[in-house]
């Protein structure tokens, strides 16, 4: 029930454009949500390194990242949206057609031209250089923001895309509802009483497990939520790979990782099978939760979501 | 058509030679200049080839009045010619490398990564990447990747020389000696990596051209010319060098001066090469190897044919790297793998066939 | 007769063990020096110093009136040329290849043909020119070897035990030519496993035994009974072969 409340208080816009486009193949001829005005350009922003970028025409845009694929999609201007990168996966309807662009940090400069972008937007996650350098070759306009890695990232990033790509009143708009959601739900913590230890693995097959700590994107999620961030706590920076002994030791309450990687050792039986598991209080409990990639670690439009679904995973006592 | 081949290299049939050296490198040359015009002209964005020719000519100071659209003349110029110029520059060095050191180490299966240049240069990829200093300038990766593998093979024949002599067992098991030590500082870096250092690592070491500007190709070409120049000299003692160090000696090779200066000079070719593509796999291997079964193990061949050869093979290979799977891009050492391996099980086999082992 | 190689009290101790200790060898230009000995008597050891491919723990040198030292790689391939006794190959170099290898030293190419074809028409494998090295059998091997040595086309000739994988047609057929090159002024220095072969073609045979010359004289002086039976330890009798030449037979029974 709670998922269904919180797919409703998901950004009117949003909703509005999902409404409209879901069901159709992306058109090769962009086209603009009817109830939004078109985008005002031409739009100046201060890129990350400093110059001032000029965007020109959004008519056929390029995400890199898939947090930012998102947000361009939040702020109405799906049907323009010519490619995406392989990280992108959410709205899973919308993106899934569209050309693939390959992975955020090894792209191709001819392969993204080939989609004949007019704007080319991410994060400094997006690389190499190189590529990049060759598409402001190229002509095209590439607008790189920065990377954001707190809890205000959603909202941050929809004020910046917004006003890069000449929609800076919708961007304001959807940021304050996303903040607005972020506020609710830092509200329920206070209605927590307890407050478990959480490991957030991230796995891919029985042989790799690494321990998500600072910066991994999930940890200011899982302390926003009222939880206790163990790989932070064994002062891990990132992700680092980790024995089953130390995870015993780390003794979490809860387990947390990415729904593609619980499937990727066999669900959660699986992964209660995994060395180690089986003696946490987690594993004990069959306490373990898992989201999808970009809800969890994307930081993006639906981090008020993310939150408040953490917070029901970590505390049982909120209803 | 293995059957024929093993036909004509039957010992009785001669010399077991299936061209002679004029046609080879004629159409070896023809290859490379047909691999070139496909690199040139295909890729995921389309241009014509009359467009093609336009802009080629007017880089080239020929003005046909043709209008061309400027991305295309960018795409052309700035992205896909350095990136076939390098694939060739890369292929060429690689090759040539693999055929001289393959004659250094009177060994079939040497490859340029057998005096450390492929782990060396990847470690310093590694660190590059790890330490954060692939981002702080452009070309730092590669000027690290570069320095580490010439390092390590310098280290690799620094350790195995005694005496002011250098044995050849001595300095292959150097090799191996410090290709492990180098892994090992690979994996420990690898292991201390984040999940993004790692995806960087991972592409790194799979290969890629994707990189080329024409600074890449300018800093890259003068080593390449430094190895292939130096094989190019002493084909005649790579030849004699067949015979083994005390024969090559005997008939007045100065066996330790030449091996010193063909393993510095193609260390800096191969570590050139690895910094700016990756590891690719089994260019340096196969290419010399297909020269010898089709003209004989002759230096004075192997190695420009080589040169050619791999320049084409390179280039081919990217461009199936570059447009199978477009607009994203397969890496650059999975194609050569996927090439290579089968190949070279097939070339074992054969050779198995027909001399009971390596010829 | 013009020395044109020489060594002077050469040892040669590797680790502790006397491998050669206080060799003379003298080689003048027109005669065939045979080395003969005991497995282990340091045999190749004395060539291998002569050769200068390893180095003396005491004594000398001389090249053609030069210290060995001061020549380079290139002026020693010049005036000598070294037969081993094994010849490894990998690649599939033809004979003629192989033979044309010789001519790397020479500073000038115009003679490497007249030169190549000679010495495999000499040693009589003109008809496998074209074959490859590793197709070819241990004996044929052998003689692609020899002829390689004569197209190096140098004064002095050091042989070692260049009859060992052949019948006996091919051992005469050798011996014949290397006799023939002393004839037309070479000088040869040859390590022979067979004392008989030693017997019929050498004119001066040296014996050695634990890295020491034992004797060194023509083959009728330096293979008697009581030496050969010394170095050898085992008892033989020396027949008289035709034309006088020694006869060396193990003693039986």
């Amino acid at each position: 029930m709670s998922r269904r409340a919180a797919a409703l208080a998901l950004p009117a816009a949003f909703a509005v454009a999902t409404a409209l486009l879901a069901t159709s193949v992306p058109a090769a001829t962009p086209k603009r949500p009817a109830a939004e005005p078109a985008p005002v350009l031409p739009a100046r922003v201060v890129d990350e390194d400093g110059k001032t970028v000029v965007v020109r025409d959004v008519s056929r845009i390029v995400p890199l990242n898939g947090d930012i694929a998102e947000t361009v999609f939040t702020l109405g201007l799906g049907a323009n949206v010519v490619g995406v990168d392989v990280s992108a996966t959410y709205p899973a309807k919308r993106v899934g057609p569209l050309p693939k662009i390959g992975y955020q940090r090894t792209l191709s400069a001819e392969g993204i031209l080939s989609l004949r972008p007019t704007v080319v937007i991410g994060t400094p996650l997006a690389g190499p250089p190189t590529v990049l350098e060759q598409l402001r070759t190229a002509g095209v306009t590439v607008v790189i923001i920065p990377e954001f890695k707190d809890l205000d990232a959603g909202a941050r990033k929809l004020r910046r895309v917004g006003r890069a790509l000449g929609v800076p009143g919708r961007g304001e708009r959807l940021a304050r509802q996303v903040e607005g959601q972020v506020a609710l739900a830092r509200r329920e913590v206070g209605r927590t009483s307890s407050k478990p230890k959480v490991a957030f693995l991230y796995l891919r097959g029985a042989q790799v497990q690494m321990i998500g700590g600072r910066d991994s994107g999930a940890d200011a999620l899982i302390e926003a939520a009222g939880g206790q961030d163990v790989g932070k706590g064994l002062g891990i920076q990132g992700f680092r790979s980790l024995t089953a002994e130390s995870l015993v030791a780390a003794q979490p309450d809860v387990i947390l990782a990415l729904t593609a990687g619980v499937e990727s050792v066999g669900g959660v039986d699986g992964l209660l099978r995994l060395p180690g598991v089986a003696q946490t209080p987690a594993g004990k409990n069959r306490r373990i939760v898992h989201y999808d990639d970009l809800l969890l670690l994307g930081l993006g439009p639906r981090t008020g979501r993310a939150l408040r679904l953490l917070i029901r995973g970590l505390h049982p006592e909120v209803r | 058509m293995a059957s024929t081949l093993r036909f004509a290299s039957g010992a009785r049939s001669g010399t077991g030679r299936l061209l002679r050296p004029v046609p080879l490198l004629a159409g070896l040359l023809a290859l490379l200049a047909g691999a070139v015009l496909l690199g040139v002209g295909i890729g995921a964005v389309r241009i014509p080839p009359g467009d093609v020719l336009a802009i080629l000519l007017r880089h080239a100071g020929v003005d046909l009045g043709v209008d061309v659209d400027p991305q295309q003349d960018a795409i052309l110029w700035a992205i896909r010619l350095p990136r076939v110029v390098l694939g060739a520059l890369v292929g060429a060095a690689l090759a040539v490398c693999g055929a001289a050191l393959q004659g250094v180490f009177r060994n079939p299966l040497a490859d340029p990564g057998i005096i450390g240049v492929s782990t060396g240069a990847s470690l310093g990829a590694v660190v590059a990447i790890v330490l954060g200093l692939s981002g702080a300038f452009f070309g730092a990766l590669q000027l690290c990747a570069f320095a580490c593998g010439v390092l390590a093979a310098l280290v690799v024949y620094g350790l195995a020389r005694h005496d002011g002599r250098t044995e050849v067992v001595t300095l292959l098991l150097t090799g191996v000696a410090v290709t492990a030590l180098v892994g090992a500082a690979v994996g420990f870096l690898i292991a201390r990596a984040d999940d993004e250092e790692l995806r960087d690592v991972v592409f790194w070491s799979l290969g890629s051209l994707g990189g080329a500007t024409w600074p890449l190709v300018a800093a890259t070409a003068p080593f390449v010319a430094v190895g292939v120049a130096a094989a190019l000299r002493h084909t005649r003692e790579l030849d004699l060098m067949a015979l083994g160090e005390r024969e090559a000696a005997h008939l007045g090779v100065d066996t330790e001066r030449v091996r010193l200066r063909l393993v510095i000079a193609l260390s800096l070719a191969t570590g050139a090469a690895v910094a700016a593509a990756g590891v690719l796999a089994f260019v340096g291997l196969v290419v010399p190897h297909l020269v010898r079964l089709a003209v004989g193990p002759a230096n004075r061949i192997v190695v420009p044919a080589s040169c050619i050869g791999g320049a084409a093979l390179l280039v081919l290979a990217d461009l199936v790297a570059r447009t199978s799977v477009a607009p994203t891009e397969l890496p650059l050492g999975v194609v050569t793998s996927l090439v290579g391996g089968p190949f070279f099980l097939w070339l074992l086999w054969r050779t198995r066939e027909a001399h009971g082992g390596w010829a | 007769m013009r020395s044109m190689l020489s060594g002077r009290r050469l040892s040669w101790t590797v680790r502790g063990s006397r491998i050669v200790d206080g060799v003379d060898v003298d080689l003048g230009s027109g005669e065939v020096v045979a080395l003969v000995g005991p497995n282990g008597a340091g045999k190749s050891s004395v060539l291998r110093l002569l050769a200068g491919e390893v180095e003396p723990t005491a004594g000398s040198v001389e090249l053609g009136g030069a210290p060995l030292g001061r020549l380079g790689p290139v002026e020693r391939a010049r005036r000598r040329a070294v037969m081993p006794q094994d010849a490894p190959m990998r690649f599939s170099f033809t004979a003629r290849e192989v033979v044309a290898m010789a001519r790397y030293a020479q500073p000038s190419r115009v003679d490497d043909d007249r030169a190549v074809d000679g010495a495999l028409r000499r040693v009589g494998i003109a008809h496998l020119a074209s074959r490859t090295f590793p197709s070819l059998s241990g004996g044929e091997r052998a003689l692609v070897t020899l002829a390689r040595v004569l197209a190096q086309e140098t004064p002095v000739l050091l042989l070692d035990e260049p009859t060992a994988s052949l019948d006996i047609g091919h051992q005469e057929q050798v011996m014949a030519v290397v006799r023939e090159l002393a004839y037309e002024g070479a000088a040869v220095l040859v390590v022979l496993h067979d004392l008989n072969l030693a017997a019929a073609h050498a004119d001066r045979v040296a014996l050695l035994a634990g890295g020491r010359v034992v004797h060194a004289g023509p083959p009728a002086e330096t293979l008697s009974a009581a030496r050969v039976g010394t170095a050898f330890g085992h008892p033989v009798e020396i027949l008289s072969g035709p034309g006088g030449t020694p006869l060396i037979v193990p003693a039986r029974g």
